[in-house]
């Protein structure tokens, strides 16, 4: 149904900041939504970073270069669609071309964009999906990773993995709603996964630890963590701040 | 909706010598084979031969990838569809060649430069002839499949802006086209991938070949287009199917 998404990574800065939050929330996506039959959702996120377990995970996995690709990681907006095409008809820079006065000025308050165009590869839904009705917004919190391999034949292998391994076990994971593993139809990061959890407490409880089973070297999972280059953003991990959340989560 | 969105694409070359005996026991044992396999839905193989004149015109204008390890076979392509590509992640190619008899094995190594990719699909259109391809089967009789990446973050939202609003409306309604899909890759170079499927070789000609010479003159969207991609070793392919046969 929503196969297609757009993915805007980007830094706000402290001036400006509240103004902005409210204009894009209240104004921009609800008119975005409004203006457009084959977009299906928005959602709006905070990067939270994830936690100091997970920081231990990630810290020793290899990074873009510098200046590769921007560097904006604290919000994440994403747009879904039925088709990745939505986002070429018009494509990025014929809607900036027509953006009006107001929201070229709020729009350009954001600093470091990254995007993103994704196709949808594979989803699954998990025990939790019936809180995410089919085809709406992301659920309350998510993980994010957005990231290129470092080699062509690591595609083989990452692709088993995610297939074999990672979705699989999402699919039975408590307080997993869903995950969505894509492929950017136009971006930097080739690859991206996008976990949906129904609280920040259940990826806390559930997730943390199957990440952990990359520290042993013998693992699938290990030689994964190994060969995948990661774009600043990523793994984005926080909370949804629109649509606002209910509080239906476990 | 597509019921077939992942591909698994083969390229490879073939030795002179033994040649017609992998041709018979690719079409006669092994694709029949392998179309078996849990959510596998259809196999095709197709030959491609050197390019026509016209072509080459176009081909001239491209820029080729220098890369070493990819493989460099552009005489065939096999080509099996899917509903989701994770089916070609489970079991992914590593895991099938291990599980390979000894019979298989030892055909499968006569291919020389052998490239590989899984591709997701992206988008689709249906042309004037897709009557003459059911839902969920092979490809049709004639295809040009074009494999590479995009120079730019800015050139991929131009690419995807061509596809979307130019070259796939045009190819809904190109007399003899059967179908076009744009697709990704999730495992293989090059990124991005095109698939045109016509009802035969002389109806591409006649009516897509000057479609592709736009992109001779700079001026023309096409031809900016060519001008930021790096193709991958023949790319694209213009060949016939010759299994299941035409």
């Amino acid at each position: 149904m929503d196969r297609g998404m757009i993915a805007f990574w980007y830094d706000l800065p402290d001036s400006g900041r509240d103004e902005y939050l409210s204009w894009l929330h209240e104004v921009h996506l609800p008119e975005v939504l409004a203006g457009r039959e084959d977009l299906l959702w928005a959602a709006h996120f905070r990067n939270e970073g994830g936690g100091e377990r997970f920081h231990e995970v990630v810290k020793d996995m290899m990074r873009s270069g510098k200046g590769e690709v921007e560097g904006g990681h604290d919000f994440l907006l994403l747009i879904g669609a039925k088709s990745p095409h939505s986002f070429f008809n018009p494509n990025f820079p014929q809607l900036k071309e027509r953006q009006s006065g107001e929201t070229k000025e709020m729009v350009g308050l954001r600093e470091g964009l990254n995007l993103c165009v994704f196709s949808e590869e594979a989803r699954v839904d998990g025990p939790d999906a019936a809180l995410r009705p089919a085809g709406t917004a992301p659920g309350n919190y998510i993980q994010m990773g957005n990231f290129n391999v470092a080699k062509p034949d690591d595609d083989h292998v990452l692709g088993g993995w995610y297939a074999q391994v990672r979705l699989p076990f999402m699919e039975k994971m408590p307080g997993c709603i869903g995950a969505r593993k894509l492929t950017a139809a136009a971006g930097w990061g080739k690859h991206s996964i996008l976990y949906e959890f129904a609280s920040s407490r259940a990826r806390d409880d559930h997730f943390i630890a199957h990440e952990e089973e990359g520290f042993d070297e013998n693992s699938w999972t290990a030689r994964v963590h190994e060969f995948v280059i990661h774009a600043p953003c990523s793994p984005f991990v926080g909370p949804r701040l629109w649509p606002p959340v209910e509080n239906k989560g476990s | 909706m597509p019921i077939d969105r992942g591909i698994w694409a083969t390229w490879y070359d073939l030795p002179g010598d033994g040649r017609k005996d992998f041709l018979s026991w690719l079409h006669e044992v092994h694709l029949p084979e392998a179309v078996q396999r849990p959510g596998y839905l259809w196999a095709a193989h197709f030959e491609i031969p050197e390019s026509a004149s016209r072509m080459n015109l176009v081909k001239k204008k491209l820029t080729y990838t220098d890369t070493v390890d990819i493989g460099g076979g552009t005489q065939f392509l096999i080509l099996r569809g899917a509903a989701s590509p994770n089916v070609f992640c489970d079991p992914n190619p590593a895991q099938l060649a291990e599980r390979q008899s000894a019979e298989v094995h030892e055909m499968l190594s006569r291919r020389i430069g052998v490239r590989s990719c899984i591709f997701a699909e992206e988008g689709r259109v249906d042309g004037p002839e897709v009557r003459s391809r059911a839902p969920g089967l092979a490809p049709g009789p004639a295809i040009q499949m074009g494999s590479f990446v995009a120079n730019s973050l800015e050139a991929e939202f131009d690419l995807g802006a061509w596809y979307a609003q130019y070259r796939l409306p045009s190819m809904g309604r190109m007399p003899g086209c059967v179908g076009a899909r744009k697709l990704v890759s999730v495992a293989g170079w090059a990124k991005h991938s095109i698939l045109y499927e016509f009802t035969s070789l002389d109806a591409r000609e006649e009516n897509f070949q000057k479609h592709e010479e736009l992109s001779i003159d700079e001026k023309e969207w096409s031809g900016r287009v060519i001008r930021y991609l790096t193709h991958a070793p023949g790319s694209p392919s213009v060949g016939q199917r010759i299994w299941p046969k035409a």
